[in-house]
């Protein structure tokens, strides 16, 4: 998301905090949260701070219930494990999700289509790729396990494709049922949150649909910056713009040197 | 009771050109990077890798040019980027990727270990790992018809990992602030033939029964214990040290070409004795900085 970096949204918010506001609203407050890093770990520390100070926050690495104090580089860092209730390992971590005990996890993708499939894998052919990507990592568990989940992409046409051109994380596959008739588990994504808007998903379709934008920014600009056919909620609201104190703990407690939210404007 | 503490090159002299190689470690942490560097020393080639989240360890190997395949849910070099030694070896020279999930990479591991030949679990159903990978095959439930994947048992030929103690009969231990036996390098190390764990410390035998429950790994399952302290850096070794980002993004910058790869390869692997000389060439005030920066104590 570095593209974004220290480009201002209005009243100097930078877009990465409004998205990571956003995105700490959707958690709810007590549930049992799978946080990777970036801006997810961002949210998920906002959200305790504010909102939901009971949400259990899981790691990957098998740290259950942290309270960490600064943000890591990676899910297996040790700053994570600060006031946490229990450490154990990666197949404890990863059978909570199998089990159904994780309410909501958060994904970033290369790609993510109308029907909120995920790729993290491979542009052009798997075998001979013009991009080889990361791969699944925990995403493909995260979007087939977690009860609820959240995408969080920068809103860029390559990047909101028709079709995924790699199915790493299963949204809702091919449509209504889909999950359902695959097998797995939870309700699959529920939101989309860009630098542009916030998306959720039109029940009976399955297909994304805009919800609300972004203060500043128009229907028609968010339209413009996909790459398919967008559906539209019946109303279209604007994204209530991030409170003061919200910011305030995103720039002097929970990311003071601006690694995942950007620039201070 | 056999001793099994070894040397880095005669350890490392128990892996085979074209063996399976399951590696331990998570994403910057933990990986067994003395070891690595004394495989690519010792010029292994063909080597089928295997693990299920990894990042500077299969890399380099890749970049080294040890790797026929790869077999993991995840190759990156965390905040800093892809992996780019593995990202030119897929798009120019088409190397094998089998792609998990990391509950897939972990069962693979798991059901050797169980006993089983295949393990049951949900992740990869509905999405293009379950056609990519040929050691995923969707089942349906005998009970209830539910569909499942199945999980192909693995049973590498050598697992390296590294760990923070063990005894010399190869009792191995994870310090407390870090334990746990639900780790994946457990799993690893359980489900292969022959297991090399590298270790920041060599203890006595009353420490380990001690501590017995630090043990993750009885003696049984390890063939070799060899003494690298600092033995995973720049990984992180949990309450032991931190990262080395400063070397991790050397490592980045010069993985950005096949030549400056090669010259980073010489200055810091290649071109150096052994583990000691490589420990020397970091030098002790940054290992000293890693260790002091050390967290949540």
């Amino acid at each position: 998301m570095s593209a974004n970096r220290g480009e201002g949204a209005p009243n100097g918010v930078t877009r990465q905090e409004i998205m990571a506001v956003a995105a700490a609203r959707e958690i709810r407050n007590g549930e049992v949260a799978f946080i990777g890093t970036g801006l997810p770990m961002v949210a998920a520390y906002l959200a305790k701070a504010t909102h939901a100070p009971d949400t259990v926050l899981v790691f990957e690495s098998g740290i259950v219930g942290a309270k960490p104090k600064e943000l890591a580089t990676g899910v297996g860092d040790l700053r994570l494990l600060v006031g946490c209730v229990k450490s154990t390992g990666l197949y404890y971590a990863l059978s909570l999700l199998q089990g159904g005990f994780i309410d909501i996890g958060f994904l970033g993708a290369a790609e993510v289509d109308q029907y909120g499939n995920l790729n993290s894998t491979s542009i052009g052919d798997y075998q001979r790729p013009t991009v080889r990507l990361p791969g699944s990592g925990g995403a493909n568990d995260i979007g087939s396990l977690a009860q609820r989940l959240v995408i969080m992409v920068p809103h860029e046409p390559r990047r909101l494709v028709p079709r995924v051109q790699y199915l790493t994380t299963p949204g809702f596959l091919d449509g209504p049922g889909a999950r359902e008739r695959a097998g797995l588990r939870g309700e699959g994504p529920t939101r989309v949150i860009t630098d542009l808007a916030v998306l959720d998903f039109d029940p009976a379709s399955k297909r994304m649909r805009l919800a609300t934008v972004h203060p500043g920014v128009t229907v028609e600009a968010v339209e413009a910056r996909t790459g398919f056919a967008l559906l539209r909620a019946p109303t279209i609201g604007e994204t209530p713009p991030p409170s003061a104190e919200e910011v305030r703990l995103l720039r002097e407690r929970i990311d003071p040197e601006g690694i995942y939210i950007g620039q201070k404007a | 009771m056999r001793e099994k503490i070894m040397g880095l090159r005669e350890a490392v002299a128990l892996i085979k050109d074209g063996d399976t190689v399951a590696i331990g470690g998570h994403t910057l942490r933990r990986h067994p990077m003395a070891l690595i560097h004394e495989i690519i020393r010792q010029g292994r080639r063909d080597l089928q890798l295997q693990g299920w989240n990894n990042g500077i360890d299969m890399d380099m190997l890749i970049g080294a040019g040890c790797a026929a395949s790869v077999e993991t849910s995840y190759i990156g070099i965390s905040a800093f980027g892809l992996a780019l030694n593995f990202r030119r070896a897929c798009e120019r020279d088409g190397l094998k990727v089998i792609e998990h999930s990391e509950t897939t990479g972990l069962d693979m591991f798991r059901a050797t270990v169980m006993g089983m030949s295949f393990f049951p679990t949900k992740t990869p159903l509905g999405s293009d790992l379950m056609r990519v990978n040929e050691h995923l095959t969707e089942i349906a439930c005998p009970f209830t018809g539910e569909p499942f994947a199945a999980v192909r048992a693995a049973r590498p030929d050598v697992a390296i990992i590294h760990a923070h103690t063990a005894d010399r009969y190869g009792n191995v231990q994870l310090d407390a602030q870090r334990w746990n036996d639900q780790s994946a390098d457990v799993l690893i190390a359980k489900a292969a033939r022959t297991t090399v764990a590298s270790v920041e410390q060599i203890v006595s035998d009353e420490e380990v029964y001690r501590n017995s429950a630090l043990t993750v790994l009885p003696r049984k399952f390890v063939a070799a214990v060899v003494e690298a302290p600092y033995g995973a850096h720049p990984c992180a070794c949990d309450a032991r040290y931190d990262y080395d980002l400063e070397e991790t993004g050397k490592y980045y910058e010069a993985s950005k070409s096949k030549g400056s790869f090669k010259a980073y390869l010489d200055t810091r692997v290649r071109g150096v004795a052994d583990h000691m000389e490589y420990l020397e060439r970091i030098g002790i005030e940054r290992l000293m900085r890693l260790t002091r920066t050390r967290v949540a104590r």
